[in-house]
């Protein structure tokens, strides 16, 4: 399984990750081996086999609809990466028309 | 060096003050630091701030619990409030956690005290402890060799002496692993026995935090300090939790205990150190009393490729949140656009595995690919747990190395991901399954390197891993896991 350049083009795009010329080419390589190695699962039989999604079952639980403390508000924004007036501060999202 | 129980007991008692033990373990910290880099912060001022409030309440007369001025190291991809918690990331490089992680908080609660937090491979993604955005951590039985990882610095804190106690966390090995590579018990317990509150989440269907220590009484202490429901988490198992310091107590003999051997991961690939090893815990497990057979896990060495995709997959959903948007790093100016900006903060913030582990997973997830990747690996993992069931209807316990290998040198396998990956193979069955499973010190090879076995015990049994380790532990006596040469 090789990986070709605009396959790794929107890969890079999808994961968000901007990376060097050098290393989207050393990736390419490192990823198109690893799926090699992971194609060693096809030759299994899983017909008729359920995914696994967690390993434990376990049920839906509903605590007390009761009101409690939580994190202060300014507590956690202060941890924020850029913030104004109470809330986080973000490069534009929508480009003006 | 004393255990854990010792400490409590000697605090509590008075003949020690809390305040002593801390001071030691910081300096003992410092000590290993230089060489050993297994500290990403040594927490000076608010661990001697706490002896001193503990040392307080004794003098007052109050119970401070069992963990009374027990000095513990914490992964540092596990929250404590007010202590840079890092991962190991740049893109966490100023994150101060305003709240601790449940597991941390009970600890405390029992009277231990933070010392350190340790290195790691960033994210717990790495099994030599090199991927570390604060340098590798040296293993201290051979400075030229890694430690393990991804819990390398937990291990080494413990093999050294620093403290009795480390706390990891084990996605596919990283608690067992680094224990095997420094002559260390590293325990991870049945999926969800311990709450994941305030854990950086790596790969949620497979992430449980661990215990790293000397003894089988301190592991069976601190298990019973930490387990147990937490409405935060909602994975965290109900019900009652096991007694696990009476797992160690009530333990006796392994008469009628039936081990068996995984047939596919106790021949070949595996070092001959590895396999002495493994054939001298059987002797003593016989010894014991043990009924030794061979089981058949026909699917155990594809557990690596189902392993790999669904932890990689998972990454690349948990780790989307370091967009240097909300909280984490920014990098490059609002002009760019949200978009832009986000590519620039994450290239420049994480690290080369985390991005290759990202890469891999969206790829793994994109459409088209689902079902031949991601889908095929959670079918994969059905098969493995419904073998894995079956094998447990012969046997008590599972029995296979911990490693194929022995700790290995720095810089062997940092440019061959994949051989890095392979060295998984024992351990990740027990996360894909979501079953308990222990290295266990197994004695040390000819060129005097650590080598642990495994034991796995159906879910929700940890306490019969416990009971093993302590039957083994005074079966060998003094020499079960001796310190680390300073």
């Amino acid at each position: 399984m090789e990986l070709s350049d605009l396959e790794m083009a929107h890969l890079k795009r999808l994961a968000r990750l901007e990376l060097s010329r050098e290393e989207t080419a050393a990736l390419q390589k490192d990823l198109s081996d690893i799926l090699g190695y992971f194609d060693q699962l096809r030759g299994l039989d899983t017909g008729g086999v359920e995914e696994l999604v967690r390993p434990i079952t376990t049920v839906d639980v509903f605590r007390e609809d009761v009101i409690r403390l939580s994190l202060p508000h300014e507590k956690a924004m202060s941890l924020a990466v850029e913030a104004q007036e109470g809330f986080f501060r973000v490069p534009r999202t929508v480009e003006e028309a | 060096m004393m255990t854990a129980v010792e400490i409590g007991r000697q605090v509590a008692s008075g003949r020690v003050r809390a305040q002593e033990i801390v001071r030691a373990a910081l300096e003992r910290a410092e000590l290993t630091q230089v060489e050993l880099n297994a500290f990403i912060t040594i927490a000076h001022e608010s661990a001697l701030e706490q002896a001193e409030k503990i040392d307080e309440r004794l003098a007052a007369g109050e119970d401070v619990g069992p963990l009374a001025g027990v000095p513990i190291v914490v992964k540092d991809n596990i929250c404590t409030e007010g202590l840079r918690s890092t991962a190991a990331s740049e893109s966490l490089a100023s994150f101060v956690p305003p709240y601790s992680a449940t597991v941390v908080e009970r600890l405390e609660q029992a009277g231990a005290v933070v010392v350190a937090k340790a290195n790691l491979d960033e994210f717990g993604m790495g099994s030599s402890n090199e991927n570390s955005a604060f340098g590798a951590v040296k293993n201290p039985w051979d400075t030229s060799r890694v430690p393990g990882g991804s819990s390398g610095g937990s291990a080494v804190a413990v093999a050294t002496g620093v403290v009795p106690i480390a706390l990891g966390t084990d996605t596919g090995g990283s608690v067992r692993q680094p224990g095997s590579f420094t002559g260390v018990i590293g325990f991870k317990p049945t999926y969800g026995r311990l709450s994941r509150y305030g854990v950086i989440a790596y790969a949620s269907s497979l992430d449980q935090v661990g215990v790293l220590c000397r003894s089988a009484e301190d592991l069976a202490l601190s298990m019973d300090v930490m387990a147990g429901h937490d409405p935060k988490d909602a994975t965290s198992l109900a019900g009652v939790a096991p007694a696990f310091a009476k797992a160690v107590t009530g333990a006796s003999d392994l008469t009628g205990v039936r081990v068996g051997l995984i047939e596919e991961l106790t021949g070949e690939g595996n070092s001959a150190g590895v396999m002495a090893a493994l054939e001298l815990t059987c002797e003593r497990l016989v010894q014991l009393g043990a009924e030794l057979q061979q089981v058949s896990v026909p699917t155990a060495r594809d557990g690596i490729p189902a392993y790999y995709l669904v932890a990689m997959a998972e990454a690349s959903s948990n780790l989307a949140r370091y967009d240097g948007m909300v909280y984490s790093s920014r990098t490059g100016e609002d002009r760019l656009g949200q978009a832009d900006v986000m590519m620039k903060s994450r290239g420049s913030s994480l690290g080369p595995e985390v991005r290759r582990r990202i890469l891999m997973g969206t790829y793994a997830l994109s459409a088209g690919y689902y079902d031949a990747y991601y889908g095929k690996a959670l079918k994969v993992r059905r098969l493995i747990a419904h073998e894995i069931e079956r094998a447990f209807e012969e046997v008590d316990l599972l029995l296979t190395p911990t490693v194929p290998s022995v700790a290995y040198p720095l810089g062997e396998k940092v440019d061959d991901p994949l051989a890095m990956y392979l060295g998984d193979i024992d351990t990740c069955l027990a996360n894909l399954v979501g079953i308990a499973a222990i290295s266990v010190p197994a004695g040390f090879t000819a060129e005097r390197l650590p080598c642990g076995v495994q034991f796995m015990a159906p879910a929700l049994q940890d306490e019969r891993l416990v009971g093993v380790t302590a039957l083994l532990e005074r079966h060998v006596g003094e020499k079960f896991a001796p310190l680390a040469p300073l």
